[in-house]
């Protein structure tokens, strides 16, 4: 192999990643120039339009009102008089020298026109808009007829052509402040009614909508239907408009087209419902954002959002609740049933959805606060004995589950045994066989417990939700002052984690329709029917994607829900009892909470990383469990002659903490295998192995065991030290590798080659390309991969190599189905892992065909390059020395890991989280999302998405390696201009304190890990001159 | 108070940590460098009263070392050192060692900051005990990444090279060594 320094290599990138600069920002300059130009045209145009259409729009209200009159001089002159007075009037909202004020179109001959919509004077950039205000009187006839009977034949969903207004509403009053509107007169477009950010953006209105309403909740039940941003205008005489609102911010922004408003850019302080748009127009009633939110007048002069706070008291947030219901079936009918479309449908009932979220908030909230105030002193004395009688009845149901669990476990380690006895049952006596059915029995008996406890546990916190964030046995050691203390500091904890869903919601970081509780309030709420209902589960279902925002939401929800539960059963004077409503969250109340949420969630993370499930030893690899020191103590055990289910159930016995003495006495008697024997391997276990034979032992214990022999007798293993691994694989991080040789009978060998020092389970994957040995319909495709072709690999054409990396893809294809087909009643979480390699590699393979039709779109592919001819590969692992010299030393995470990484004390495992294993690739990376990787302590490549769980609070680098130490660590980002994903070092907790020669060094060594996953990464070398 | 930007402000919240450094440098390309200093100014500040100071500061370091130089961001940055607070200051020392990560330092800076650190250590300024350990983890780095271009001077060199070992020699007799402080021993071992 060519030796290729290093050194001259950095310069010859350095030195084209500098043409490469240069070149992109000339390209960069010339586009910017074609952007500006571009942006001035359309301005022309935008401006061009708007005079026209207002032209058009006075030219047709005038033909409307008055089709054959001329202009009168005399109305010109009036108008002209009244202007000048308008102006002279003390108006605390305009500028005396306001540009934007001048223009009447459809005025009325003496009636009084109201001058509306300064500018901030801090924002001098802005262009004078023209204001214009005309009688609802004068508009087309069209326009002012609000109020024909309702038609549902006729309606079109969320069409603004619909004449007739929701039906009328019994809705409360609005929080808005009272307006006296604007006199039965309307605003045209242009005019504007808020303001947005410090810098007072204006924030200006689009056409108004045909249909009007009598009530601020009706008419923004229809706004938000819209899905777009709109604004609610008190008219006056009772009418309530809707006009389209041009709310687009940051014009002149990187977006260049700019932003349509919505709620996450309105609310600068994460923790108030306080907004930074400014109503400057008292006929305002509320702004509807794009996303469906509600901006309501406040008592100063920022809109709040008023999604946030629902009411002052449970009373006004249960009655605000049931009115969002009612305005949302007097709309759309009861279930929403007049929405036939599934996808409109689940449009607006995510809206209610988020509504009935929002006041669940809220009634949590009163509730957090209420109670904090009352433990402020002590423990309230009427509620005392409650929370103590819970507590201990808490207390004694932990323990119970604490007993029914451990039980659970042992259950689960006969089981499996027993389970293993049943597979060939044929050799056991009757009596053996009864023993192993009792103890599967058991297994199940035991499981049930535990659940039915868990259920149990969940109706008594239902009483006091609050007590979930507590350790009963704890909490029940405590003086009534201390107990006091702790729950008053848990109010805080249920605040925040208000605060911080309602952040999530806003920004979509929650997926409320995975929140069961809400769901089935919300169904209840609507009257969903159910069929719809169906359309709701699946649409769950199939966004499967539970979260620690929900996790936290849940935890923020308890509270509410068992509110709502008590004032919808008939607790609270004056809200109408709904049976259904109380059921629904009641039974919300019982089911979740923080304890159990918590409980889920560690659940869903353990098993989402999928590194560390239990498989079934008989029908399985060797288990991920079983990696490192015990992998070599199961191998040991093969080579000893028990076979692997045997070996790897033994040292699950030695992990769940049996004795060495007592494994090896009861395996001994079990499988017939002298006791010395296995203490002489237990003992070679701890050095590693190099033997060749004691590995084929594992290698071929691993295959099915009708082809074990014959294949067996077709593999040689060999051992290479780390250098002569890379020398003959190419390959930095590989562990082993199968090499294809015909052999002198013709007949294909397998050559197994491990790194020294590689974990025996990677030596197990390769069973798999052994098994297709046995295979006479894959010896056609086997022969592609024979190193005797693939001495030829520089030589060939892309196409030919196309064709021989397409059949490698498709050994890998067929070996993965093996593995499903073999495995498809063992671990699920083994099976799920088996099939995302399985896509990935279909994925790979769809690639490829492009390629084949195409070779000039993979000529750069990594996987066509000269150094990587296609075998089939397993990896990586090296002596702690040499990933040491590899990778940087492993280190503890600089400054520990975050409050908000951990999850009762323990750190939470990145939602997407990859480790990517012995030959397995990568899942492509998604534009839009911010990953970051990390070098775990054993030289593995992980990788995960910088996860947002609270207000500017990700997960970091310690979430991929459980908050162990790691090498080094940094981020991926896309890089627009290259268009290709770029990586550096950046982790604050992983890669501070090295040189830029140590860094430039450790990030040459990492990139092959990303393109032996099949990533094509960049690297952004440190060039400091 | 001073008026920013929004659009800038808005950017320096999150996305200057979620784009590519290149993007960084394109979008405040079209914004006057003061500008862009006084937003950092003030991100620097509000980030020493975040709960978390040290990594945030220190990847905007990072950034802008990476960016174009016309900020020249350690100078600039270094002026601010008298005016800031003592939680301030942890997160302009923290976004230092960031910078000199990336780029070259102005050795004029380095040799400032040791001289103020070596006061420090000495008792003459008050600074508390994490303060102290971010200045001396910036100035190691800084070091350690520029030492090339201190040979032509190689009087200055050796004065920096002494006030490092009495950093270290801080480092040693500090009681509550943690991991970090240890990392940080070991570079100042390797440069």
């Amino acid at each position: 192999m060519e030796y290729i320094d290093p050194r001259k290599a950095r310069q010859e990138r350095e030195r084209q990643e500098h043409e490469r600069q240069v070149r992109i920002k000339a390209e960069k300059d010339r586009r910017a120039k074609i952007e500006a130009e571009k942006k001035r045209q359309a301005k022309i145009e935008a401006e061009k339009k708007r005079k026209a259409k207002l032209k058009a729009e006075e030219e047709a209200a005038k033909k409307a009102e008055h089709p054959a009159k001329k202009p009168d001089p005399k109305l010109e002159t009036k108008k002209s008089t009244e202007q000048k007075q308008e102006n002279k009037k003390p108006q605390s909202d305009k500028k005396p020298d306001d540009k934007t004020q001048t223009e009447i179109t459809w005025s009325k001959p003496g009636e009084t026109k109201p001058i509306y919509g300064p500018f901030s004077p801090t924002y001098s950039s802005i262009s004078p808009i023209q204001n214009t205000i005309s009688p609802i009187s004068q508009l087309p006839q069209t326009e002012l007829k609000p109020k024909a009977p309702l038609d549902r034949k006729a309606r079109q969903w969320g069409g603004e052509k619909e004449q007739t207004p929701l039906p009328q509403t019994v809705l409360t009053p609005t929080q808005a402040p009272k307006s006296n509107g604007l006199g039965g007169m309307c605003l045209a477009p242009g005019a504007s009614v808020a303001t947005f950010g410090r810098r007072n953006i204006p924030l200006t209105l689009g056409e108004r909508l045909p249909r009007t309403f009598d009530s601020v909740d009706a008419a923004t039940a229809y706004a938000r239907s819209l899905g777009k941003s709109t604004t609610i205008i008190d008219e006056g005489n009772n009418t309530i408009a809707v006009y389209r609102a041009d709310l687009k911010v940051f014009q002149s922004a990187a977006t260049g087209g700019g932003m349509p408003l919505n709620a996450s850019m309105v609310l600068p302080n994460k923790t108030s419902d306080q907004t930074n748009v400014k109503s400057t127009n008292s006929a305002v009633q509320a702004i509807i954002t794009q996303d469906g939110y509600q901006l309501r007048p406040g008592e100063t002069d920022g809109m709040r959002l008023a999604d946030f706070a629902q009411g002052k008291d449970q009373k006004s947030v249960a009655l605000s609740l049931q009115n969002s219901y009612a305005s949302h079936r007097k709309a759309f009918g009861d279930g929403l049933k007049d929405i036939k479309d599934k996808d409109q449908f689940l449009k607006q009932y995510n809206l209610s959805l988020r509504d009935t979220a929002f006041h669940l908030l809220s009634a949590s909230e009163l509730d957090a606060k209420q109670k904090q105030q009352s433990f402020a002193n002590g423990l309230p004395v009427a509620e005392a004995p409650k929370i103590q009688s819970v507590a201990k009845r808490l207390e004694d149901l932990d323990k119970q589950i604490g007993q029914a669990q451990w039980d659970r476990t042992f259950t689960d380690i006969a089981a499996g045994q027993s389970n293993e006895g049943m597979a060939i049952a044929s050799l056991f006596s009757d009596s053996a066989k009864k023993n192993f059915e009792s103890q599967i029995n058991d297994q199940q008996a035991a499981h049930n417990r535990v659940q039915q406890l868990e259920q149990q546990r969940k109706a008594v916190l239902a009483q006091y939700p609050l007590l979930e964030r507590v350790n009963a046995a704890d909490f029940n050691k405590l003086s009534p002052d201390e107990q006091a203390k702790v729950l008053h500091s848990a109010c805080g904890d249920v605040l925040n984690d208000i605060a911080t869903t309602r952040q999530n919601i806003v920004k979509g970081k929650i997926n409320l329709m995975q929140l069961s509780p809400l769901v089935a309030a919300t169904n209840e709420g609507l009257g969903i029917q159910p069929e719809q209902a169906e359309w709701v589960a699946q649409k769950a279902s199939s966004d499967k994607n539970w979260d620690i925002a929900g996790k936290i939401g849940l935890g923020a929800l308890a509270l509410g829900l068992a509110v709502g539960a008590t004032i919808f059963s008939g607790g609270l004077l004056g809200v109408p009892a709904s049976a259904g409503l109380a059921t629904a969250m009641g039974w919300g109340a019982a089911g979740i909470g923080v304890y159990s949420a918590i409980s889920e969630t560690n659940e869903y993370f353990t098993n989402q990383a999928g590194t560390n499930t239990n498989i079934d030893p008989n029908k399985s690899l060797m288990p991920q469990d079983m990696k490192g020191h015990w992998g070599w103590v199961a191998a040991s055990w093969v080579g000893a002659g028990l076979d692997l289910g045997a070996a790897v159930q033994a040292t699950r016995l030695l992990k769940a903490g049996m004795t060495v003495e007592e494994v090896i006495r009861s395996t001994s008697k079990t499988h017939n295998i002298p006791e010395e024997l296995l203490r002489n391997a237990y003992t070679a276990s701890g050095k590693g192995t190099s033997d060749p034979v004691l590995l084929k032992n594992v290698l071929t214990s691993a295959l099915p065991k009708e082809i074990a022999e014959q294949a067996g007798k077709n593999v040689d293993v060999a051992v290479l030290s780390a250098e002569e691994f890379a020398r003959q694989t190419g390959s930095k991080t590989g562990n082993a590798v199968t090499k294809l040789v015909k052999g002198e009978d013709g007949v294909l060998r397998a050559q197994v080659i491990v790194r020294e020092g590689a974990d025996p389970n990677v030596l197990l994957e390769e069973a798999a390309h052994v098994a297709q040995l046995s295979d006479p319909k894959l010896t056609p495709k086997l022969a592609k991969l024979t190193e005797e072709n693939l001495a030829n690999w520089p030589k060939m054409s892309t196409q030919q190599r196309l064709d021989v990396y397409k059949t490698k893809i498709e050994l890998e294809i067929d070996a993965q189905q093996r593995l499903l087909q073999q495995f498809a009643k063992g671990d699920p979480a083994y099976a799920k892992s088996v099939q995302h390699n399985l896509d990935n590699l279909q994925s790979r393979l769809a690639e490829v065909d492009l390629g084949v039709k195409n070779p000039r779109s993979v000529t750069e592919e990594p996987w066509l390059r000269d150094s990587q001819p296609p075998r089939l590969f397993s990896k990586p692992g090296y002596s702690s020395q040499q990933l040491d010299s590899l990778f940087g030393n492993a280190r503890e995470p600089r400054g520990g890991v975050k409050e908000f990484e951990q999850v009762n004390g323990k750190v939470i495992k990145n939602p997407e989280l990859q480790v990517i294993e012995s030959g397995q690739q990568a899942l492509p990376l998604e534009k839009g999302k911010k990953y970051i990787w990390a070098i775990d302590q054993d030289g593995n490549l992980r990788i995960g998405v910088e996860t947002e769980v609270g207000a500017g609070q990700r997960l970091g680098h310690p979430t991929l390696v459980d908050g162990e130490n790691a090498r080094v660590a940094g981020e991926i980002k896309f890089n627009e201009e290259t268009k290709k994903w770029r990586i550096n070092d950046s982790s604050g907790r992983y890669s501070r304190g090295r040189t830029d020669i140590e860094r430039n060094q450790i990030l040459e060594n990492v990139l092959p890990s990303f393109t032996e996953a099949g990533l094509d990464v960049d690297v952004k070398y440190i060039n400091i001159k | 108070m001073t008026i920013l930007n929004e659009e800038v402000e808005l950017f320096f919240q999150q996305d200057i940590f979620d784009v590519d450094e290149d993007e960084v440098d394109s979008f405040f390309d079209k914004y006057d460098r003061e500008e862009i200093l006084r937003c950092l100014f003030e991100k620097l500040k509000a980030i020493a009263v975040s709960d978390d100071t040290d990594e945030p500061a220190w990847r905007l370091g990072r950034i802008f070392g990476d960016i174009s130089k016309k900020y020249n961001a350690d100078t600039v940055v270094y002026s601010w050192l008298n005016i800031f607070d003592t939680k301030e200051k942890r997160s302009l020392l923290n976004f230092l060692s960031g910078y000199w990560d990336q780029s070259r330092a102005d050795l004029n800076v380095l040799m400032g900051l040791a001289t103020i650190l070596k006061d420090v250590i000495s008792n003459e300024l008050k600074w508390p005990n994490a303060v102290a350990i971010a200045g001396i983890d910036a100035v190691a780095i800084g070091y350690g990444n520029n030492k090339r271009f201190f040979e032509e001077d190689v009087a200055i060199k050796s004065d920096l090279i002494e006030k490092l070992r009495l950093l270290k020699e801080y480092l040693l007799g500090s009681l509550d060594k943690d991991p970090s402080q240890q990392s940080l021993i070991e570079l100042l071992d390797r440069v």
